[in-house]
């Protein structure tokens, strides 16, 4: 025995086993293991040693205990204790400690049944000095040592196995049926066939022990028995001498554990069977990778033999080109512990290589451990090759949306990453080719804040396509933040299960037209803004004439809201002397396209008429289309009163002008009559008689311009009549000619009738445009004296009378204006053309009234021909 | 021959004097007034040919004269002969009954011209 301090390393199992043996012993009594060291020691113990509970574990006993003078004593009982399986009783020793008086000791010493593969062993001592002879019962202590250990324990004595104790476990086991001092045969006839009281006799007769091993052990019971299973040891008891007494029984109940490995065993070999059976190939490897395991599949699949497919020999299987990459991600997967992933080409019996997925997930035991991975091999090869038709298909698809012109994007994933995006939604996006295969929050980061991203989250929620009309989206540009307006769609794509697995974008670029209308609209705003600022009644209608809007002036006028002058019709508001005309010449515009202008009355809220003047302009398009006509209505009452004022007033002058030009007219003529009735000699040569006829041409020219004031403001005023007649065209010429040639002799005037014609006219109205023609005529030929008036044939139906002099002439720019109220071509000479510059005026309104046109010709220096064309009266 | 007699309605005393001298050289009988009231009663007085009648004689309106006249049957048959510085104003002269109309101012030979022609339908008739 060796006394040198080795750490004490017991199984704390072992120690606790030991005190519990000890807990209820009174007596000193020590547990030591095979080294000799103390395991556990009852009180009394501490007692002898003079020491604490605790100090004494771990301790060799010997020295402990040594006596300087007999510790061989101890040490051979301990020797003894060892080399033998007997119990060793009433060895005497003489023991003493530093502070007691040497005694002498009785030791009775036993090996305790083994514990986990130790043996132990219990130290009773007795002090020899107050031993009365047969006072330790021994069996009680053993019967009570027994009763606290763990598992089944009983003791047999004898050949025949009578039952002389036996803890409560066992007891219990047996039903508590009545056991000590009978035989096993009697307690447990149902044993006997179960081959137990044979080991016993074999123990019993041989001296030896006997381990039983997950031994069943059926028992009859009141309940219809039970079976279980037990680990159990039979070992000899033997007395001083050697010679076996009896039997100590340890059972340990093992049932449990057993059925439990039992059911695992089960479960496994089950799942190999169903491994096996399935159709798809099953492997199982060790933690290093190596195939341990392939099911019957694998076999059949390959023509592999089992002994081709160890270790890595179903590498052999693989396409010589997938090879090395397989193993390298196999042997990956083993190390890192995690899934394995693979699609290969493995031969199949036949010779063909065939596409195959090979998955694999690694396999943990209860403990945590790793153990390898599990995995199948499925056979892709058709799907594969669908699947590259789809791939085909797919790169179709995309070439086709690539080289699509509409905008067109595809996001994947809630994260929505872009998938695909052609070349028109790049160039939307105004970006580059590097944001495909980027979440789209990563690419357009300006979009955070706008809507889209919950609208694309929403579309990949709810599978409800989104609709964008006309949407405004602020994109970077070019390192610009540019406003945009979009047509656009997000129509969830779905897999082949109905799952959405991302969102299909296609866009239209409508910012031109949406601006191009936001100002138009602008526009119409600022329309109705200038219109409403406008002091005239502005209204808008639509081609047909039917309003669109009225000014505010108007609806204040009125005293109506738009909605009830729209109700009304507002052309219920004409007065109704003008209604006809008005209706006549908006029909005719609306036709037309013409322009309209007239004057009418309108009615405003207080039923009060006002004259307006009304014009209506036609808006066409490009197409040269009316899309709407502006009208505006301005207020002339006030200048309609001054006109009537002006009217009343020229009116009143030229009649106060005629009254003394008649009576001087009169009276001219008087003298002038006298003159040639009396042959009257005036003295001194006096040229009264040319005289005179001056006076009187002159009071023909201002009777003359005092009817053109009148005629115009007439004319203006729309009150020309005209009392139309049929007449002789040509002799109203020549009667025209000859007045005029009665007051002027200077000019020679010749008429050329080419053509003979009558007229339904104004007789005198067109003698006026004759003599506007002619005398104009002789003003502006102050150098020429011949004029030729033509009354020709124009066309089929028409009569032209043409005034033709070699005068000064007009340059053909000035022809439109000479037409104009007042209009005079400017001249250097004040005094030789005098007039108000109404006379053509006023004849162009009068053959335009009679739907008759004038005609010039005429070139500076050459003369004019100044004619009028009227409708013939066949 | 008797002279024709004719009775010239004018309030203003310039025409009523010219034309009086003037158809007076034309051997005609002048008698002037320029008060229109007293038209009907010189017609019956005077035993007038014809009547020359302005159209606007301070404030009265000649054709209103005139209608009257035509509507008295002792003054129904007179003739008469409108005139008036407006020289469209022909139509509504006639309308109220007058046998011509002259615009102001008037070519004398016109003026003797439409008279004689009045009077010799008067004649014929």
């Amino acid at each position: 025995m060796k006394s040198s301090q080795v750490p004490f390393k017991e199984d704390p199992e072992q120690i606790e086993f030991a005190k519990n043996i000890l807990i209820s012993l009174h007596d000193p009594v020590v547990v030591v293991n095979e080294e000799g060291r103390i395991l556990a020691a009852t009180e009394r113990m501490y007692g002898i040693f003079k020491t604490l509970p605790g100090n004494l574990e771990g301790e060799y006993l010997v020295p402990l205990l040594e006596d300087k003078k007999e510790p061989a004593q101890l040490c051979h009982l301990l020797e003894t204790l060892m080399a033998s399986q007997e119990a060793v009783k009433d060895f005497q020793v003489v023991l003493s400690s530093p502070n007691l008086k040497r005694h002498r000791f009785s030791i009775n010493a036993n090996r305790l049944p083994q514990f986990k593969g130790s043996t132990a062993f219990l130290l009773s001592f007795t002090e020899v000095n107050i031993l009365h002879k047969g006072s330790i019962d021994y069996r009680k202590l053993l019967n009570e040592v027994l009763s606290e250990a763990p598992g089944l324990i009983c003791t047999l004595r004898g050949k025949d196995h009578i039952f002389e104790l036996a803890n409560d476990k066992y007891q219990a086991l047996l039903e508590y049926r009545e056991i000590i001092g009978k035989s096993v045969k009697e307690v447990l006839p149902e044993v006997e066939n179960q081959g137990f009281i044979k080991m016993l006799d074999g123990v019993y007769n041989s001296g030896k022990s006997f381990i039983g091993k997950e031994i069943k052990l059926d028992l009859k019971g009141e309940n219809g028995g039970k079976s279980i299973i037990l680990d159990f040891i039979y070992q000899p008891i033997k007395d001083v001498n050697g010679k076996v007494e009896g039997i100590f029984v340890h059972a340990i109940d093992v049932t449990e554990k057993v059925l439990n490995r039992q059911s695992l065993e089960n479960s496994e070999k089950e799942l190999r069977n169903v491994i096996d059976t399935v159709p798809v190939i099953i492997w199982i490897t060790n933690p290093q990778g190596q195939g341990n395991y392939l099911n019957k599949e694998w076999y059949e699949y390959t023509g592999q033999t089992r002994k081709e497919s160890l270790g890595a020999g179903w590498l052999q299987a693989v396409h010589p080109e997938d090879q090395e990459i397989i193993y390298r991600k196999f042997i990956q997967a083993h190390e890192l512990r995690k899934e394995y992933y693979s699609r290969f080409r493995l031969r199949h019996k036949n010779g063909a290589y065939r596409w195959v997925v090979d998955r694999g997930r690694p396999k943990w035991t209860a403990e945590g451990e790793f153990e390898g991975l599990i995995g199948t091999v499925t056979d892709v090869h058709d799907d594969h090759l669908k699947e590259q038709v789809i791939r085909e298909n797919e790169h179709r698809i995309r070439s086709i949306v690539d080289q699509a012109t509409v905008p067109t994007a595809v996001y994947t994933g809630r994260g929505m990453t872009i998938e695909l995006a052609n070349d028109a939604m790049i160039n939307l996006w105004g970006k580059t080719r590097e944001v495909v295969g980027k979440p789209l929050q990563e690419a357009l980061p300006e979009l955070e804040g706008q809507p889209f991203f919950d609208l694309l989250d929403n579309v990949f929620t709810t599978g409800e396509t989104y609709w964008g009309k006309e949407d405004r989206v602020d994109l970077m540009r070019n390192g610009r933040m540019e406003t945009g307006y979009y047509h656009f769609t997000y129509k969830p794509l779905r897999n082949e299960e109905g799952e959405i697995i991302g969102v299909l974008n296609m866009g239209l670029d409508v910012t031109e037209m949406v601006e191009s209308k936001t100002l138009l609209k602008e526009r119409e705003r600022h329309f109705k803004l200038m219109a409403d600022l406008m002091p005239g009644k502005v209204i808008n209608t639509d081609a047909a004439g039917k309003p669109i809007f009225f000014n505010q002036n108007w609806l204040d006028y009125i005293g109506l809201d738009f909605h009830e002058l729209q109700e009304q019709n507002w052309e219920s508001c004409i007065h109704p002397s003008e209604e006809q005309e008005f209706k006549k010449k908006w029909q005719h515009s609306l036709k037309t396209g013409k322009n309209f202008e007239m004057q009418l009355r309108l009615r405003d809220k207080e039923g009060k008429y006002l004259w307006h003047l009304s014009r209506k302009e036609a808006v066409k398009g490009e197409d040269g289309k009316i899309t709407m006509w502006i009208g505006i209505s301005t207020e002339i009452q006030r200048l309609k009163e001054e006109e009537k004022r002006k009217e009343d007033f020229l009116k009143m002058v030229s009649h106060e002008l005629k009254t003394p030009v008649t009576s001087i007219k009169g009276y001219v003529q008087l003298l002038l009559n006298l003159l040639d009735k009396y042959k009257l000699e005036i003295p001194g040569n006096v040229p009264l008689k040319p005289s005179l006829e001056r006076i009187d041409n002159q009071i023909v020219r201002l009777t003359r311009l005092i009817a053109e004031i009148l005629d115009l403001s007439r004319l203006e005023e729309n009150k020309l009549e005209l009392k139309k007649e049929v007449f002789d065209l040509n002799a109203m010429v020549e009667q025209t000619i000859q007045d005029i040639k009665l007051t002027n002799t200077q000019h020679q005037m010749e008429v050329f009738h080419a053509h003979r014609a009558r007229v339904f006219a104004d007789k005198d109205r067109i003698g006026q445009v004759l003599i506007n023609f002619i005398t104009n005529a002789i003003k502006y030929s102050p150098d020429s004296q011949h004029i030729q008036i033509h009354v020709l044939k124009v066309g089929e139906d028409k009569v032209a009378v043409s005034v033709r002099d070699k005068g000064i002439g007009i340059d053909p720019k000035f022809h439109k204006n000479i037409f104009k109220r007042f209009y005079r071509i400017g001249v250097e000479s004040k005094e030789t053309y005098s007039g108000f510059g109404i006379g053509l005026y006023l004849a162009n309104e009068i053959i335009d009234r009679h739907n008759g046109y004038i005609e010039v010709k005429s070139k500076i220096g050459e003369g004019s021909d100044f004619s009028f064309v009227l409708l013939e009266n066949q | 021959m008797k002279k024709k007699k004719i009775l010239v309605v004018d309030d203003d005393s310039g025409i009523g004097e010219m034309l009086k001298t003037l158809l007076e050289f034309y051997e005609f009988d002048v008698i002037v007034t320029p008060r229109p009231e007293e038209t009907e009663k010189l017609i019956l007085q005077e035993n007038v040919d014809l009547v020359m009648l302005d159209m606007l004689i301070s404030g009265v309106n000649g054709t209103d004269v005139c209608a009257r006249l035509r509507n008295n049957p002792e003054t129904r048959d007179t003739p008469v002969l409108m005139m008036s510085a407006l020289h469209d104003a022909g139509s509504k002269c006639r309308e109220a009954g007058a046998n011509d109309f002259i615009a102001k101012p008037f070519e004398m030979d016109d003026l003797v011209e439409k008279i004689n022609s009045i009077l010799g339908q008067k004649v014929a008739n």
